[in-house]
């Protein structure tokens, strides 16, 4: 074996390590990735209070084909309920419902409330779909947002907000119609299930949700 | 040499740790076959049947000591840790510490007093899933020998008299019953499991509310009525099931996981 030979041999083994340690690397940052991105829905976590619903914080896609969150629907009131887009009853009446809702409120508080709408059915209620539905029960204000989850997180989304929804396997669905008032934390304040002409009970906790709210200035500084 | 298969076992065990994915041990699935099934529960006019695909079902329900390697691995579902709108009050309050589970939980017992949000995270970090309502009914649906046994004499009256038993018995280690037609343990007699779909059952489980302005609670025809009103095991189950909250827990319901059949197993 000669001198140079063995030498090849060292500058070969060197060269495998080098290799093995650049790939170690690689897989090591693959590996962290997640954690690094798990580690922004913690940090915001801290912020929310123990009995926020944004705790449970999926994607969401909207009307728009805007990607956003549940979470990052908050900083407002809000009334959040869950619907299809080819529902032939209980759906129109919610929609209508809600109306019915902004129309008792003065136009100062109007502005301040959010209205999110979730589709249970949102492999076939895409942002076209959602967006043909808006344009013809006239929510297109931007205080309304129409919007879908993915499959699993629909369900997710459903049981943080005491929601019931099962696929009848026609293409129509049961699904409870709750409307839930959420303060600008994620914190459930009223639930209604009536439909038609609001019950007043809920109207009056929505004013005084509206009421209560900081100076605009305050809900900037914390988001 | 040496020194490059130690760098590759350094980083194996380094990039193992990161992902935080590593299966848990003793987890063994059954294959199910799934097809048209007849559900206790009301399906859409003129579709009696619901087309289930075929899937794969733990065969034990999840125990302590499973549940306890998950905590582990997973510092955010500690007991303690989850917002209070992921778990109530009760999450794993049998446990002697949030990462020992003492003299009062056994490693061979189910878990309890886990939330759906917590089941869920357990099965997800182990790339599996809740099974569904159907697909639970399905494999509880066999005795030891028959596919579907739910008109076999004796077969209701079996799970009733498990219903009719105190709660205040420790719960046996699982796997303790004979496997049943798919050899899969524990279905009934043991504890009441979580369902991915918990909240789809919409039982209202008053019928005084037919008839009432109410009802457009759920918008939809059948929400409150039985396919099989005869099945009260079943029914029992799901009124149970459908009181629940996401983040209930209790000292008798626990969950095992499942997979979609084609995927590889975890």
């Amino acid at each position: 074996v000669s001198f140079s030979s063995q030498g090849f041999a060292r500058a070969e083994r060197r060269r495998v390590a080098l290799a093995a340690m650049v790939q170690c690397l690689l897989w090591l940052t693959a590996s962290f990735a997640p954690l690094a991105g798990a580690a922004s829905p913690a940090t915001q976590r801290a912020i929310w209070p123990a009995d926020s619903l944004f705790h449970v914080d999926p994607p969401l896609e909207t009307a728009a084909g805007r990607s956003t969150s549940f979470a990052a629907t908050g900083g407002r009131v809000q009334i959040v309920t869950m619907f299809y887009a080819s529902c032939p009853m209980a759906c129109p009446l919610t929609i209508e419902t809600l109306k019915n809702v902004e129309a008792q409120l003065p136009v100062a508080e109007r502005a301040e409330l959010g209205i999110l709408m979730v589709s249970v059915d949102p492999e076939r209620d895409t942002p076209a779909a959602l967006n043909a539905l808006a344009t013809k029960r006239r929510v297109t204000d931007s205080r309304w947002t129409l919007a879908r989850a993915s499959v699993a997180d629909t369900r997710k989304l459903a049981a943080v907000l005491g929601i019931q929804y099962r696929a009848m396997g026609t293409g129509d669905f049961d699904h409870s119609s709750t409307l839930v008032l959420l303060d600008r934390h994620g914190r459930v304040l009223a639930r209604s299930n009536k439909l038609g002409v609001p019950d007043p009970a809920f109207i009056t906790t929505v004013r005084k949700a509206l009421d209560i709210q900081p100076p605009r200035t305050a809900i900037e500084k914390e988001s | 040499v040496r020194e490059i298969i130690t760098t590759l076992l350094v980083c194996f065990v380094l990039a193992g740790v990161a992902n935080g994915s590593e299966p848990i041990d003793g987890t063994v699935q059954a294959r199910i076959a799934g097809g048209d099934w007849r559900s206790i529960l009301p399906t859409g006019k003129g579709k009696p049947r619901v087309r289930v695909a075929p899937f794969r079902l733990d065969r034990t329900p999840v125990t302590n000591a499973q549940f306890l390697a998950f905590v582990r691995q997973n510092p955010e579902w500690r007991r303690g840790q989850p917002p209070a709108v992921m778990v109530d009050a009760g999450y794993l309050k049998h446990w002697q510490s949030a990462t020992q589970l003492g003299l009062t939980a056994e490693s061979d017992q189910p878990v309890t007093e886990v939330s759906w949000f917590a089941a869920r995270a357990f099965c997800e970090a182990r790339g599996a899933r809740l099974p569904t309502w159907y697909e639970w009914e399905i494999a509880a649906a066999a005795d030891e020998s028959e596919k579907d046994a739910r008109n076999r004499p004796g077969w209701q009256q079996r799970i009733l008299g498990w219903y009719a038993r105190p709660s205040s018995h420790a719960l046996v280690r699982v796997g303790t019953e004979p496997p049943n037609f798919y050899g899969v343990h524990d279905l009934h007699g043991l504890v009441w499991e979580w369902v991915e779909d918990f909240n789809a059952l919409m039982m209202s489980g008053d019928s005084r509310e037919r008839g009432d302005p109410d009802q457009l609670k759920f918008c939809g025809s059948g929400a409150m009525a039985f396919e099989d009103p005869g099945d009260y095991a079943l029914a029992m189950r799901l009124a149970l099931l459908s009181s629940l909250e996401a983040k209930s827990t209790t000292k008798n319901l626990g969950f095992r996981c499942a997979s979609d059949d084609g995927e590889e197993g975890p």
